[in-house]
């Protein structure tokens, strides 16, 4: 059995854990002097005396023991830039990957005394270097998640009993074995491990055992149109940093398609206005991130997302080599500009000027089509035509990428094998049906009558880490483990990835390839089995150093990328498909993905509620987004609760206005409404599949035509962000790129013509004040070019800086304690308004108001410019907060920690950041933790810090590198170089308060 | 080294009128005339009673002017001063902190506080000087009529002249003269 | 005013004692039992409210970002300037010789007293960590040299109330010595029946014989007494002012637009006397109703009080008018938009324009009526008048406090403030609290002064005519 899960049972009694680390300490007795000595290396203590020596001893004994008393059996390996053993107070990181089925998200956990505190983006990874989501950082607090479950349960009657889970497994295997019809259920995988396991148990059940679907539909989408379009099954590489011009058409690659992380990371890196900039135009229904983001946005009626697509073909389709072809004639024959400007609700003129643009761009172009949003109930069909588009401009092998995949043997079943498998399930034909980390009765369309279907199976086996919809409807629940305890590979885009586990399992879990190798009855345990049985496909060179290496590294680059020839279009694939000839009347519904929550998978982490919507900024919610003028039509204000409902079935959800909606359209996001999957989650907004359509040609989530009426009013949404107006302030400044090409200070407002000069005071002097006193002089640069306001540097900072969850009812009174914040304004008309964006976090000013305001000195200037704050000194006048032009201060209005946290939570917060009791004002430090850190690094080797080795968490968490953090007083430092640029301004600078935080403004490409 | 019973009778030193004799007079304007004449007969222990102050009493009896406000003025602006120095030295030597780009030595900052502390002292000095020179503390003494604090008004001569003498002196201005007990003689 | 026979009383001094100490001694009556129950009851609320927030922290008060501050600082401002009315007549008036204010202005320095010890409550309760309080005071301690930040506003604030508070203190008290002597000589010819009688007379007797320091009216002591109170009176002038200058800076000193106004000292100053006066009025008319001393406050007082009242509130309304004008001069879009915001003459929805105008009405329109003597001599005009007055001001420092920090600088951070029980209880309680020691102090000791009032009738019958 597997050594986990044995460690695994430790956990729950206290002797066990006494004699485990006894039997530890007596294991590795060479640790300890190891841990001194480094220290002595590094120099930590000079003059180490006895004294200080028995310390560190007595210290480094006990950490050690705890430390690897929390370590994995197996040898794990340590990124290689850290000290190989764990010492106390030094953090060790790992890298490895998340491998789920959204993907493989590189990443590098930092671990403190054997426990991991956050998670971060691997820069050193060929793909990703170093990019990351909301969701790749929410991950901490998933494995620490009290609700997880803590042991297999089985259900005998009515209700659920506890059961470890070897004895869970070998029941199962029991189960199994006498079953004849055996199927299973599961969302993608992209572990070679994991489908090898499987396939060796599916192989004697037949090939059509395994059903494999998408509830967000993203990937199984794209993967179904490019199987049409060019009969190879993958999901391609996207390379937006090779685009001077992206379309897109639904598809939110900024926020939730496929891999936003990376695709960020490559659009960002095309944002420079002093380089070649590129330009995004986006056509979509509901403002999704990337259209928020877009130089030009087409707001276009709720599914008519596949018009639009043929529309724009039939314009470029002229002197293409399509041109004479039947199949494409006739698909895009009826779908003149004027027929699609009236169905969409875009002038005809703007799809001509798209096209015209398109065609200067041929190959240096890149159309991408597709999203939850765009699910039209026949799957695939608008990747065909966007497809088609690429390969008429000949982007296809220049900015879409194919021979090393992102998604190379993708496992989706077709929709049809989907509806064949739960027509099977109603009718009593499957004995067992086993849930691999699948939750259909939460994520698949009420229409696909799963729920009554699910209880027609005589034996649900379910393998879950929370005891969620479909898991509670299940005879047997296996208890998983979080992908941050557990072995596991992973590969993607040509790179092998080895996951290690940073933890062992808090509780009674085991890997989901551990299962399954039980399941299939293969005698192995999982490590074993992907460092034998598979890592050597992949890995070059002798195994062992090889996999050695591959764990320190978190990957391996089995195949290179790069430029390739273009592929054979299919004509015929267009045949097939169908889309709207008018326009819809009446209220059309369309489903999207939110940046936060996903396909709700999660949705048991309070930090993905709290996190507010990008867009939106409402939390703790789903809501349903109308037009103005429809809200005003309907009399519908905003606080109104409403029932949206569409053949019988129905939810309620708030209100809300959003701007740049199509009339007649309606918007409402997908991940929301859990049942049972945990004390936050539940109840927590409205299970929006409950709306969606489901054939056996797929999903509808986009043109749902329903039914709205108002069932209550003075109901409270929970929001961040109450005003969107910027009343000419000059908050968050843009300028055309034209512009700025003449004039670098484009933008820029009238005030800053006549900015204050020094006040009763003569100004203060940092570069003298720094003199020995330490020689920095802390600033920041945020480029709102670059900035797409994706909130993965909130979430990050939430993670560092040991930040508080609040609940709905306080972010809806306006408490919530988020240090940073993106604001977010709409400017120009309702209909179609322009989005911005700007992170704010504490300015640091250098006449800080708040500092000369405070009576106890518990907030008060450093020498090197920080403004800080010492909690201790504080008794809360929040007199500073009233006195803060940027009011990012926060006040501790109830006691947030104490009594408030579950075990195992406190685990997740970082040991550097103190924890804020009630009655304190907190801020953004700029990371003062991590400075001070790198200080004592370069004191020790008599150096000064470099900039490369200190990143606040906002700047490490930004997968678009806009903000640098850095010396600004150091001609060197990038920090400086963005900060003397010349479309750099300071936010409120006319109050003359100073920021040392520089804000870069937004230059928009509008061709 | 002045011993606490110096110190108290210090401040208590005042001229209790006990012994001698005790003319009540009726009105504010007699007890005015009664002074007059007291003191032009040259009786050196004497002190004059009223429910409320009488204006040209003062003069009158020939007291001197008081000094208290001399005091005040000493007292406030030694606190002031004291004051601000104090945030001086705090602010710019034992504990130099930067706020908003301020100086340490940021005075006009300093300003308030050293107006109130000045008043402060100012306002207490006064006060305490006040029970010191009119000889207030002492809860144990009586009155020399009991109707003094109420309508009453009296001279009370303590120079060991005789009762006629008195009568004599202010004729037609008091109602009776009484002989008051004192506690040593007797 | 001169100083003509017009506040004469015409009675022997003796009699004005008998009315003067009736209240103190004699039995209360069902009234003053009725008003002290319902006084008691809201002050407990409050203090339950008080412990409440103790134990589980600020949020249950409506408070959020950004508007961190609430109805305890309304409150606290509120009250402060209450007791302004107090000073003011027992110093200022006193210097300038307005004899009026004699028969006044003992209550109205109990009223300063009372009105400051509620106006200290708030700044501590409005702490997130009240029992770390002790932060605020500067003094040499253990941790190092840490001191408090002088630069603060906020301990500008603790020095001044502190000094505000003892001084008036000592003044008032040494005011009260003469009385208190009177009462100790009266309770000397008492007769009680019962042995309970004899005893609580006892102590009576023991405190009254402490609190009158051997008062037997000397002249010698007259003469340092006199001028102690000349010194008092020209120390508390400035004094007053300041306070209120100092209060009004933890607005004026900060940088948020509707805060940061140079003109808020003499502005708050004014609207402090204002407010102040009309509680003064408010509890004279109760009071010389209730304990008939109609020939002590006579019409004539409440007149010289309304005249004062519509003064200040055309002061306070001219300060309104500027602060607008610098605002529309100061070609500042941030400024100009709080001030729009107040009167809601925006594009869009201001969620408080209500208590602007409810401000406006209060403060603005209601004096104007003291222009005619028909209105002004007219007890219940005055009354609700001066209770309008009040309900004004404390509207003022909400549109301050409010309005001002609901929309600042960044849009994004607007919010709403939406009171709870909680900060309405404390409201409620306050008053209890105020009028606790209030209806407590008019049955302890003399609510006039009566060593003044008889110099008065002195000056009168003496043929030099003295007097303040």
């Amino acid at each position: 059995m597997n050594a986990n899960s044995e460690k695994g049972n430790m956990w729950r009694s206290v002797e066990a854990k006494e004699r485990q680390k006894y039997e530890v300490e007596k294991a590795s007795p060479n640790e300890f002097p190891a841990a001194v000595t480094e220290l002595i290396e590094k120099g930590f203590n000079y003059s180490l005396d006895r004294k200080k020596f028995l310390t560190i001893m007595g210290a480094s004994l006990s950490m050690a023991g705890i430390n690897c008393a929390k370590q994995p059996a197996e040898k794990i390996v340590p990124y290689v830039f850290r000290p190989p053993e764990a010492q106390p107070g030094i953090p060790v990181h790992y890298a490895t990957a998340r491998v789920n089925h959204q993907g493989v998200l590189p990443i590098l956990v930092k671990a403190r005394e054997g426990k991991p505190i956050k998670i971060d983006g691997h820069d050193e990874h060929p793909v990703s270097k170093g990019a990351m989501t909301a969701d790749g950082f929410a991950g901490i607090w998933e494995l620490y998640d009290p609700d997880r479950l803590k042991t297999s349960a089985e259900k005998t009657s009515a209700d659920f009993s506890d059961i470890d889970t070897a004895t869970a497994i070998a029941k199962a295997v029991e189960i199994v074995k006498g079953a004849s019809n055996v199927r299973v259920l599961s969302r993608a995988s992209y572990s070679p491990s994991e489908k090898k396991a499987k396939s060796s148990f599916l192989r004697a059940r037949g090939s059509r055992t395994q059903v494999v679907y998408d509830a967000g539909g993203n990937q199984a989408q794209l993967f179904a149109g490019e199987a049409k379009s060019y009969g190879s099954a993958i999901i391609p590489q996207y390379r937006f940093d090779k685009a001077d011009l992206i379309v897109s058409i639904g598809a939110d690659f900024l926020g939730t398609w496929i891999t936003p992380e990376v695709y960020t990371k490559q659009h960002s890196s095309r944002r420079n206005p002093d380089k070649n900039m590129n330009r995004l135009v986006v056509a979509e229904t509901m403002m999704s991130l990337t259209g928020a983001n877009a130089d030009t946005r087409f707001p276009i009626s709720a599914g008519t997302h596949l018009v639009f697509a043929l529309g724009l073909a039939k314009q470029l389709l002229s002197g293409s080599a399509y041109a004479n072809n039947a199949s494409v004639k006739k698909a895009v024959a009826p779908y003149t500009a004027e027929k699609t400007a009236a169905i969409t609700g875009v002038d005809a003129t703007q799809i001509k000027s798209i096209a015209k643009e398109l065609k200067k761009k041929k190959g240096k172009s890149l159309v991408v089509a597709g999203g939850t949003n765009t699910l039209d109930g026949d799957l695939g069909s608008i990747q065909v035509v966007a497809n088609l588009i690429n390969s008429i401009l000949g982007n296809d092998g220049k900015t879409i990428e194919h021979n090393v995949p992102l998604l190379e043997k993708g496992d989706f079943s077709s929709p049809a094998e989907l509806a064949k498998l739960i027509d099977d399930m109603k009718n009593g034909n499957v004995d067992v049906l086993i849930l691999d980390r699948a939750n259909p009765v939460f994520d698949l369309p009420a229409e696909s009558g799963i729920r009554e279907a699910i209880k027609n199976v005589k034996n649900v086996i379910a393998i879950a880490d929370h005891k969620d919809e479909s898991a509670s409807e299940a005879n047997l629940v296996i208890a998983a483990s979080h992908y941050l305890e557990s072995w596991n590979d992973g590969y993607s885009s040509g790179v092998y990835s080895v996951a290690q586990p940073v933890i062992r399992p808090l509780f009674d879990t085991q890997s989901v390839g551990e299962i399954w190798l039980q399941l299939a009855g293969l005698d192995s345990n999982y490590y074993n089995f992907i460092k034998d049985d598979n890592a050597g496909s992949y890995l070059t060179g002798s195994l062992n150093i090889a996999f050695e290496k591959a764990l320190s590294d978190g990957f391996f680059v089995a195949r290179r990328g790069g430029s390739s020839s273009s592929r054979k279009f299919k004509a015929g694939a267009l045949s097939s498909i169908k889309a709207p000839t008018e326009a819809n009347s009446g209220l059309t519904l369309t489903l999207y993905e939110s940046v936060q929550i996903g396909d709700g998978i999660n949705g048991n982490n309070s930090y993905r509620h709290e996190l507010p919507d990008p867009i939106t900024k409402i939390c703790w919610e789903n809501f349903v987004a109308v037009s103005k003028a429809d809200a005003q039509s309907n009399g519908w204000r905003l606080g109104d609760l409403l029932e949206v409902s569409r053949e019988g079935r129905s939810i309620k959800a708030p209100i809300y206005i959003q701007p740049g909606l199509k009339d007649g359209s309606v918007a409402l996001a997908i991940g929301y409404g859990h049942e049972s999957i945990g004390s936050v989650g539940d109840g927590v907004g409205a299970n929006a599949w409950t709306l969606a359509g489901f054939s056996k040609n797929g999903s509808t989530f986009d043109g749902l035509s329903v039914e709205i009426k108002k069932v209550e009013s003075g109901y409270r949404t929970a929001t961040t962000q109450r005003h969107h107006d910027m009343h000419g302030r000059g908050l968050v400044r843009h300028a055309p790129l034209s512009d700025y090409k003449e004039n670098p200070k484009a933008g820029s407002i009238e005030h800053d013509l006549h900015l204050p000069g020094r006040g009763l005071y003569p100004v203060h002097d940092y570069s003298i004040l720094a003199e020995g006193k330490g020689t920095y002089k802390w600033g920041m640069a945020i480029d709102l070019s670059k900035c797409t306001g994706c909130s993965a540097c909130v979430i990050s900072c939430y993670s560092e800086n040991n930040i508080p969850v609040t609940g709905k009812d306080e972010v809806w009174r306006g408490r919530e304690m988020s240090w940073m914040r993106i604001d977010r304004y709409f400017e120009g008309e309702i209909e179609n308004p322009t989005a911005h964006f700007a992170p704010v976090m504490c300015q640091h000013c250098e006449n800080a108001p708040c500092e000369n305001v405070c009576p106890t000195n518990a907030t008060q200037h450093s020498p090197e410019g920080l403004n800080d704050m010492a909690y201790n000194r504080c008794i809360g006048t929040r007199y500073c907060s009233d006195n803060c032009p940027f009011k990012v201060r926060r006040f501790n209005w109830f006691e947030q920690w104490e009594g408030k946290i579950a075990d195992p939570a406190q685990y997740a917060l970082n040991p550097d950041v103190t924890v804020r009791g009630r009655g304190v004002i907190e801020k953004c430090s700029f990371c003062v933790q991590r400075i001070n850190e790198q200080r004592q690094m370069a004191k020790s080797e008599g150096r000064k810090i470099e900039e490369k080795d200190l990143k606040t968490a906002c700047q490490q968490g930004c997968p678009a590198d806009a903000i640098v953090f850095g010396d600004i007083g150091n001609k060197e430092t990038m920090a400086r170089a963005q900060w003397d640029l010349e479309r750099g301004y300071r936010m409120l600078d006319e109050v003359n308060v100073h920021p040392r935080v520089k804000y870069l403004t937004r230059i928009i490409n509008q061709g | 080294m002045v011993s606490f019973s110096e110190i108290k009778k210090g401040l208590f030193r005042y001229e209790e009128a006990v012994g001698g004799w005790v003319a009540t007079i009726k009105s504010a304007a007699d007890l005015l005339k009664a002074a007059e004449k007291v003191k032009e007969a040259g009786v050196k222990k004497f002190d004059c009673f009223s429910p409320f102050p009488i204006h040209g009493l003062e003069k009158a009896m020939g007291l001197s002017r008081s000094w208290v406000p001399f005091i005040t003025l000493i007292f406030g602006l030694s606190g002031g001063v004291i004051g601000f120095l104090l945030m001086t030295w705090i602010e710019t030597s034992d504990w130099p902190v930067l706020h908003g780009g301020k100086p340490l030595w940021a005075w006009p900052a300093f300003i308030p506080i050293t107006f109130e502390l000045t008043i402060l002292f100012g306002a207490f000095s006064t006060v305490g000087v006040t029970l010191y020179l009119g000889r207030l503390g002492k809860i144990s003494r009586k009155p020399v009529v009991n109707s003094i604090t109420s309508d009453g008004f009296a001279v009370w001569i303590g120079d060991s002249i005789g009762k006629d003498e008195i009568a004599k002196m202010l004729d037609g201005l008091y109602d009776e003269i009484i002989e008051t007990p004192d506690p040593e003689r007797s | 005013m001169s100083t003509e026979n017009v506040y004469s009383i015409g009675k022997p001094d003796g009699e004005i004692d008998n009315d003067i100490l009736r209240p103190v001694e004699s039995f209360p009556t069902k009234l003053w039992w009725i008003a002290f129950a319902l006084a008691t009851t809201a002050m407990l609320v409050m203090w339950g409210i008080i412990g409440y927030s103790f134990k589980v922290g600020l949020g249950i008060l409506g408070i959020n970002n950004p508007v961190a501050w609430g109805f305890y600082i309304i409150n606290f401002v509120f009250w402060v300037g209450i007791g302004h009315a107090g000073t003011l007549i027992s110093a200022i008036l006193y210097l300038f010789r307005q004899r009026w204010r004699t028969s006044i202005n003992r209550a109205a320095e109990a009223m300063t007293i009372f009105a400051v010890m509620t106006a200290a409550l708030f700044p501590l309760i409005h702490l997130g960590r009240p029992w770390m309080v002790f932060f605020i005071f500067p003094y040499p301690n253990e941790r190092g040299p840490i001191w408090t930040n002088f630069k603060s506003p906020l301990l500008w604030d603790v020095f001044a109330i502190g000094t505000y508070f003892s001084v008036s203190l000592v003044f008032w008290y040494m005011g009260l010595v003469p009385d208190i002597a009177t009462m100790r000589d009266r309770l000397t010819n008492m007769e009680p029946k019962t042995k309970l009688g004899k005893f609580l007379l006892g102590i009576k007797k023991i405190t009254v014989r402490i609190m009158a320091i051997g008062w037997v009216g000397s002249a010698k002591t007259w003469l340092h007494y006199e001028k102690m109170v000349m010194v008092l009176a020209a120390l508390s002038t400035p004094l007053v002012l300041s306070v209120h200058s100092i209060v009004s800076m933890d607005f004026a000193t900060s940088v948020i637009p509707g805060w940061h106004a140079t003109i808020f000292p003499p502005y708050f100053v004014a609207g402090a006397i204002y407010s102040g006066f009309a509680m003064v009025m408010t509890i004279m008319i109760i009071s010389r109703e209730v304990f008939q001393l109609k020939s002590y406050i006579t019409m004539k007082h409440l007149e010289n009080m309304a005249l004062v009242i519509l003064l200040t509130g055309m002061m306070v309304s001219f300060a309104y008018t500027i602060e607008f004008v610098v605002a529309a001069y100061s070609g500042n879009g941030v400024e100009q938009y709080v001030f729009k915001n107040r009167m809601g003459i925006l594009d869009h929805a201001s969620p408080y324009a209500w208590s602007f105008w409810i401000m406006f009405t209060c403060n603005v329109v209601s004096p104007h009526f003291m222009w005619f003597k028909k209105l002004r001599t007219n007890i219940t005009v005055l009354f609700i008048i001066s209770i309008v007055v009040n309900i004004g001001m404390w509207f003022e420092r909400y549109v301050i406090v409010v309005t001002s920090l609901h929309r600042d600088y960044l849009p994004s951070s607007w919010d709403l403030y939406i009171p709870t029980w909680a900060d309405y209880g404390v409201l409620i309680g306050a008053f209890g609290w105020f009028f606790f020691w209030y209806l407590l102090f008019v049955r302890a000791l003399p609510s006039i002064a009566i060593a003044e009032v008889k110099a008065d009738e002195a000056g009168d019958k003496l043929a030099k005519g003295f007097g303040h």
